[in-house]
């Protein structure tokens, strides 16, 4: 069964995609060419492991670790 | 000299409430608008570290003029805001090391090196310091944290949000800061000090972004 699911990759831009109902995080990210170094990874605004798997309707949101503030 | 005359906002916030000190350290992108934001909404005293002289480059993203290149920011902040306002501006044009701060203490530095410095030596546990905010950018992405330092949770909250400069994102230097975003952060930390002001429940974080208008709060 296919599911619809979000991400939000701040600073980027919106994906929404069609996966197999379980599919994981990386594996949505990953196919979606998403970076994932120096970001931090929420789905449904609560943190979440990379193996998390996915149902309908979840949103992934990838918010980059920035630091700037002075320049 | 005229005097501002506060009635616009009375019913949002008041001067008498705002008669605490603050403490801005960078006086950069985020601090420049957010020191004449706080001054203009009321805030009396300021102080504002920062070792820095101003760049061309500084000038399209942060407050500064086209006759201030060369000058110190804080000294170059300490006349932009008198010509706005009768706040009382304390520059120091120096890196905070470690200080007996109190009120309102305000991070608008560069790395996160500086920020565990400014943390470790003048916030974590100071019982005269009764927040603490935290403001990052990049891009268009802005994260901004606010602490009691002397609440366990919140300490072990932030402590949680304190990556490595080696984990942070290093956007290219032509992709670092934009005018609208500093405004926009700006804007956030005032109303951050207008709740603290007030008594009113505040977030401890907020994200926004303009890439994709996505405004997140915890």
């Amino acid at each position: 069964m296919s599911v619809k699911v979000r991400v939000v990759q701040l600073g980027r831009g919106v994906i929404d995609c069609e996966v197999e109902a379980g599919t994981t995080v990386a594996g949505v990210l990953s196919s979606n060419g998403v970076p994932l170094d120096g970001m931090e990874v929420r789905v449904n605004g609560g943190a979440a492991e990379l193996d998390h798997g996915l149902g309908d309707g979840d949103l992934i949101t990838v918010v980059p670790l920035i630091k700037g503030g002075r320049s | 000299m005229a005097l501002p005359d506060f009635w616009r906002q009375l019913d949002m916030v008041t001067p008498e409430q705002l008669s605490f000190p603050v403490t801005i350290v960078g006086a950069g992108g985020i601090g420049s608008p957010t020191a004449l934001t706080l001054a203009k909404m009321g805030c009396p005293q300021i102080t504002i570290y920062d070792p820095d002289t101003i760049e061309q480059h500084n000038l399209p993203n942060q407050l500064y003029r086209l006759a201030d290149v060369g000058q110190p920011k804080v000294k170059a902040l300490q006349a932009i805001i008198h010509e706005f306002t009768d706040c009382e501006v304390n520059p120091v044009a120096e890196r905070l090391v470690e200080a007996d701060l109190s009120g309102v203490v305000i991070s608008a530095v560069d790395s996160m090196a500086e920020r565990q410095s400014i943390w470790q030596g003048s916030i974590r546990y100071r019982i005269r310091v009764d927040l603490y905010v935290d403001a990052r950018m990049g891009a268009e992405v802005s994260r901004v944290f606010s602490v009691r330092p002397t609440d366990p949770d919140d300490v072990r909250f932030y402590e949680s949000t304190l990556y490595s400069d080696l984990e942070a994102t290093e956007e290219n230097c032509t992709a670092r800061a934009i005018i609208y975003n500093v405004l926009n952060v700006a804007s956030l930390v005032a109303n951050i000090v207008k709740r603290h002001a007030r008594g009113e429940e505040g977030h401890r974080e907020l994200i926004f972004d303009f890439a994709t208008m996505s405004l997140l709060l915890d």
